[in-house]
């Protein structure tokens, strides 16, 4: 009876084991757009100026940046590896930059979904999104990786 | 400087430009319910800076405060553009930008209207929006007009824009041909949109070529020129030929500490009433660096100064032209896009040196 139970408890934590490792996740950031645009990439030079509100045309379709402001430790990511700026000097940035040329800053969004439904409905539109968010989307595609690790 | 003047300007002309700026708006926020690629930005950036200077400086007051609000929109319509700012403070509402332009894919741009020219980087970085500037106030030289500067900040006409990416670098350039200011009244007058054929602006020309490169440190630098036709009214001087050359850099080693600099070379052709003509030159450059101690607070100072000014017939006209200063200060930018500024400086305008402390609250809101 004893070894049964013993056995039962390690079998419970050989189960246990994988959902430990989980914890650990292996993320991967990703540049996205409409798949409709039919853009497949973008270059280093062109994604620094998309999201430094430059305008960008690629495919057809002049190109328009989304903040995706729903996770700062992307937010964070996203600063570092794209437009290379703290918080504050990207927002003074992007104000410099819509006095000097007019139109619109780069919308904002601190939600996800109203991202993605952003993305589908003005083609054209690029942001940076989790991979495992958009992972079931044939409608979406993923033009470039900006970072990938593993967050505790 | 001039925000502190003892001047009122006449309320009927100033509720016509807010009426006419007014519906213009409202026209254009309809034209935005019609277009489905129509996208637009309103802006005010309201300031109110609180000074007090060692003494009194006549016409300026020796302690005081000055509220202003500048109103920026812009509209957007697939390649086309709309700029526009409305200046209101307690002595003058004046329409200082309103440009249309084009975009193109390439990045070619074609502007018409009245905006500032290509003279230096403080107008194309800024514009009027205190709040971007690390400093409370522009360079003397580059100061706008009614704020004592010597160099037409505005021109009305066509601009013409382009750029060119070579290994890391943006190579551009900018020509603008268009009217000039006129000299009136100790001050330049730029070409009024909303009260045209006032003046007899004669034409004025302004170019910059720059190199830019963007990374994990910036480097901004480039070489202007003007040539201005200034009609003048005052002191027996009918007009003066003004040619600018000048150089500027933006240079940071790394994120914490920016140097800004520029140098000008101003020759001003004067010609007198009786056919005479004098002609003079003369040097003006500052140096600016800024340090950021961190997210919120820089530290910065600024140099600015000249050799030859004080002889030029043309730069005597304008009393309130600052010809030297030498400032410190720090700038305290807060999450909500809100800045608090605290200066000290010593300068020297209308003929007097004196020490100037001021505080400055300047934000944009949304």
């Amino acid at each position: 009876m004893k070894c049964r139970h013993a056995i039962a408890t390690l079998l419970m934590l050989l189960l246990s084991m994988p959902s430990l490792a989980t914890n650990e996740k292996n993320r991967h950031l990703v540049l996205v757009t409409d798949s409709a645009t039919g853009i497949t990439a973008l270059s280093t030079s062109e994604i620094h100026k998309l999201f430094l509100g430059l305008p960008i045309e690629k495919g057809g379709h002049s190109l328009e940046a989304a903040i995706n402001h729903s996770d700062p430790f992307l937010y964070e990511i996203f600063l570092q590896k794209i437009v290379y700026m703290s918080s504050i000097s990207y927002d003074r940035h992007l104000l410099s930059n819509v006095i000097q040329l007019g139109g619109r800053r780069p919308q904002v969004f601190n939600n996800t979904q109203s991202l993605i439904t952003a993305l589908k409905q003005k083609p054209g539109t690029v942001s940076v999104l989790w991979e495992n968010d958009i992972r079931t989307r044939s409608d979406l595609t993923i033009i470039g990786e900006i970072w990938h690790g593993t967050i505790e | 400087m001039k925000l502190f003047r003892r001047y009122h300007a006449p309320p009927q002309a100033d509720l016509l430009r807010l009426c006419i700026v007014t519906t213009a708006l409202m026209l254009a926020s309809c034209f935005a319910v019609a277009g489905s690629n129509y996208e637009s930005e309103f802006i005010p950036f309201p300031e109110v800076t609180i000074h007090y200077y060692d003494r009194d400086v006549p016409p300026t007051q020796q302690h005081g405060s000055a509220p202003l609000v500048d109103f920026f929109y812009t509209a957007k319509y697939n390649n086309w553009r709309v700029l526009s700012e409305f200046l209101v403070s307690s002595d003058e509402r004046d329409l200082e930008r309103l440009i249309v332009g084009r975009i193109g894919p390439n990045g070619r741009q074609f502007w018409l209207g009245r905006n500032h020219t290509d003279l230096d980087q403080w107008n194309r970085l800024f514009h009027r929006e205190t709040y971007l500037q690390t400093t409370i106030h522009r360079p003397g030289i580059i100061d706008f007009e009614d704020d004592g500067g010597v160099l037409p900040a505005h021109i009305t006409g066509l601009s013409m824009e382009d750029n060119k990416s070579i290994s890391g670098h943006s190579l551009n350039y900018r020509v603008t041909i268009g009217l000039g200011p006129t000299l009136k009244q100790q001050h330049l007058v730029p070409y009024d949109l909303l009260k045209p054929n006032k003046n007899s602006n004669n034409l004025a020309l302004t170019a910059i070529v720059s190199d830019q490169t963007a990374g994990d440190s910036f480097k901004d630098s480039g070489l202007f020129l003007g040539h201005t036709i200034i009609s003048a009214q005052t002191n027996n001087i009918l007009k003066i030929k003004q040619t600018v050359l000048g150089a500027y850099t933006n240079y940071n080693t790394d994120s914490a500490l920016l140097w800004r600099a520029s140098a000008f070379y101003v020759v001003d052709d004067v010609d007198l009433a009786g056919g005479t003509n004098k002609k003079s030159s003369f040097v003006y450059a500052y140096i600016q660096p800024e340090y950021n101690l961190n997210a919120t607070w820089t530290l910065y100072g600024r140099a600015e100064g000249n050799s030859g000014a004080d002889n030029d017939l043309y730069v005597q006209q304008i009393p309130s032209f600052i010809s030297e200063r030498a400032l410190i200060g720090t700038r305290y930018q807060m999450e909500d896009s809100q800045v608090i500024k605290f200066e000290l400086a010593k300068l020297r305008q209308y003929g007097q040196r004196f020490l100037a402390a001021e505080v400055q609250w300047s934000a944009a809101f949304p």
